[in-house]
């Protein structure tokens, strides 16, 4: 395949769509519930709300230079030395995020597809494919998104159709009982969480990008229809489960989908079910490692080398199983951290054009 | 390049494959039911194993352990079953009205925190056990939904939905069952905070009030009622409950040819019965969570809340005629 090929923007969307719900499974939801409480629904709409700011800075870094990717926007834009740190940090803190999602992917899948099994296979086994779509370039990762987001669909389909029936809206009372403060905490998580990952996408130069001038269009649509299907995920959740069961289960989104029966006979099907909630860190680490190999690439100005990808995997197996993060609010600072980076570098060339 | 390719292939396919802490089925020990007491300080736990014969059939074994906690019990039934317990298929969980609040705490702790366990099993109360593990799983919950359908005296109450109510009132009801020539419910049995067994007029009661009410065959001053719709409705203001019951009803036998008039009366009468019988007997934690959700502030600043109930009931009779597929009696 062409590597300089075009790629449909559709296909970007749905990736994008993956992207947004990156940790979600992984601690974002019980980091919202643990703050926001009751209240979580408000902090998740407040978090969409301020994370159209976060799409608006993509959008805009997106639009300049639209021939280069990030690392070529920023070498471009910024001194050589400075330049050179920012990118440098970017592949670290990338580096330490897939190392969290991998550790964390592999103890959900150790969690409820397997039983006590070391982690180590587990997340080999992940990196290995993770690897195997970042080796075949960006075209690949986006199709694979495509193929992706139909099974997730048909998925989410089969599971909401049964769990209408379970929910009752009374368990999501009462409403407004937590501080604005503790309200507006979470709605910052989640906006850093869920909608920071899309800067990935920087990877890709917009003249790469078939019939742009409507992308930004798709882009926003894309993200409005995300987070109103993780706004009716979460009422769902919590008006099966009530917010204080939520609250102490480790993964309510399983919990739930084991209620799912079709016609009475069909049962036990939440394994199936459960890998819709893995697509989501899985693309997020294959657009990640692709990432973290350009970056390399471009910072060392090396040649296209097709062994690098092995390095980054084994690069971020290592974090993930020698750091064993699990603890979401480190991964928190990080993304926020990668989100200043972001504004700064809107700032500097806006000034500078 | 090509051989160390076809190497790694072959190094990924040997290692990476799980195989290194595996559990052959014939070594686990599927469980579909488990009995919990506790007497003088030990817990006694009995589990039903089932083991897959050669001609398609299931073999039951009970195995019972008696130790001073709960883990221990499982270790125990570990050694005596040779098998690496599951409750993957767990269908029932029997608890003795011994299990108390403390107790309660420590089954919870152990289901959730047990990987293998779905926690959708039903939950039961049982008295006079020892005959339990005669019958099978399957008809003991079947007998509890026939119940609800039929009578309306109780409903099955899967684990998740205890540890719901616990979290939030701090008390669940839980269908309790009596082993003597057969299986007789009793009604619902308190759990948690406290302790003691419902009336069948409380059971049903607390079915109306909780909008569980399908279908009831009711004997109101010996007139035959069954009970074909029913729907509940609360609203919350401070401390008033309004308790607003939509329903409908067919009349099986009218021996002494009372008017309508006067068996809508007794119909009423009788629904406010199990209901006000369920209120004043047991403690209200079902409707101070109601006013905690509905009226936050209010609850906030009251935490001794003087409940006030207003019970409505609104009825239809159907005529044995309007029924689809219904009988006729008359």
């Amino acid at each position: 395949m062409n590597n300089d090929s075009k790629i449909s923007p559709l296909s970007i969307c749905f990736l994008s769509s993956f992207l947004y719900r990156s940790f979600y499974i992984i601690g974002l939801f019980n980091l919202i519930i643990s703050i926001s409480k009751g209240d979580s629904i408000f902090s998740i709409i407040i978090g969409i709300l301020l994370g159209l700011i976060v799409l608006y800075s993509y959008f805009y870094l997106n639009d300049k230079l639209t021939k280069d990717n990030i690392f070529i926007k920023i070498s471009k834009s910024l001194p050589k030395v400075i330049s050179d740190f920012i990118i440098a940090t970017l592949i670290i803190l990338f580096i330490f995020i897939c190392g969290f999602t991998l550790y964390n992917l592999s103890l959900f899948v150790n969690y409820n597809l397997l039983n006590n099994i070391n982690i180590l296979p587990i997340s080999t086994l992940l990196i290995i494919t993770v690897i195997y779509l970042a080796s075949k370039g960006i075209n690949t990762i986006t199709r694979v998104s495509g193929i992706l987001i139909f099974t997730f669909i048909s998925l989410v389909i089969i599971s909401m159709i049964t769990l209408i029936n379970y929910s009752d809206p009374n368990n999501i009372y009462p409403l407004l009982t937590n501080s604005f403060l503790s309200i507006y905490e979470g709605s910052i998580y989640h906006m850093v969480l869920s909608v920071t990952p899309i800067f990935l996408l920087l990877i890709i130069p917009k003249d790469r990008i078939e019939d742009n001038k409507k992308y930004n269009r798709y882009m926003l649509i894309t993200y409005i229809i995300s987070f109103v299907y993780i706004l009716i995920n979460y009422f769902l959740i919590l008006s099966i489960l009530g917010i204080k069961l939520t609250s102490i289960l480790n993964y309510p989104d399983i919990i739930v989908l084991q209620k799912v029966s079709l016609l009475n006979f069909v049962e036990r099907i939440e394994d199936l079910l459960s890998f819709k909630l893995m697509f989501d860190g899985f693309l997020f680490l294959a657009l990640a490692s692709f990432y973290i190999k350009e970056g390399i690439l471009h910072l060392f100005r090396m040649k296209p080398n097709k062994k690098l990808i092995l390095v980054v995997g084994l690069m971020i197996l290592i974090v993930s199983i020698y750091f064993k993060i699990t603890n979401i609010k480190l991964v928190l600072y990080l993304m926020t951290a990668i989100l200043l980076i972001h504004f700064i570098l809107m700032i500097l060339i806006r000034k500078k054009s | 390049m090509k051989y160390v390719k076809l190497m790694i292939v072959f190094l990924i396919s040997i290692t990476l494959t799980g195989c290194v802490s595996y559990t052959e089925l014939n070594e686990t020990a599927i469980i579909d039911a488990i009995l919990i007491d506790k007497t003088d300080n030990k817990y006694i736990v009995t589990i039903n194993m089932l083991t897959p014969t050669k001609d398609d059939l299931e073999e039951k074994k009970t195995y019972t352990s008696t130790n001073e906690s709960l883990d221990k019990c499982l270790s125990e039934l570990y050694l005596s079953t040779t098998k690496k317990i599951a409750f993957s298929h767990l269908e029932l969980l029997a608890i003795t009205p011994n299990i108390q609040k403390e107790e309660l705490k420590e089954i919870i702790n152990l289901f959730l925190n047990r990987v293998d366990s779905r926690n959708t099993f039903s939950t039961i109360v049982i008295t006079n056990q020892e005959k339990l593990f005669d019958y099978d799983v399957e008809d003991i919950n079947e007998l509890i939904d026939i119940n609800h359908n039929e009578r309306g005296i109780v409903s099955i109450k899967q684990f998740d939905s205890m540890i719901k109510d616990i979290l939030e009132m701090n008390i669940s009801y839980v269908p309790r069952i009596k082993i003597e020539d057969e299986l007789v419910i009793e009604g619902y049995q308190s759990v948690y905070e406290e302790n003691k067994l419902l009336s069948i007029d409380e059971s049903i009661g607390y079915n109306f009030i909780t909008n569980n009410m399908k279908q009831g065959l009711l004997n109101i001053n010996d007139i035959g009622i069954k009970l074909n719709t029913s729907n509940t409705n609360i609203k919350v203001n401070k401390n008033k409950i309004d308790i607003n019951i939509t329903s409908s009803y067919q009349i099986l036998n009218n021996n002494e040819n009372k008017s309508d008039k006067e068996i809508n009366k007794s119909y009423h009468e009788a629904l406010e019965k199990y209901m006000n019988e369920f209120i004043d007997n047991n403690k209200l934690n079902y409707f101070d969570k109601l006013v905690e959700k509905y009226q936050y502030d209010y609850y906030k600043n009251n935490k001794d809340l003087k409940l006030e109930f207003d019970i409505h009931i609104t009825s239809t009779k159907i005529e044995n005629s309007n029924i689809k597929g219904g009988n006729s009696f008359e």
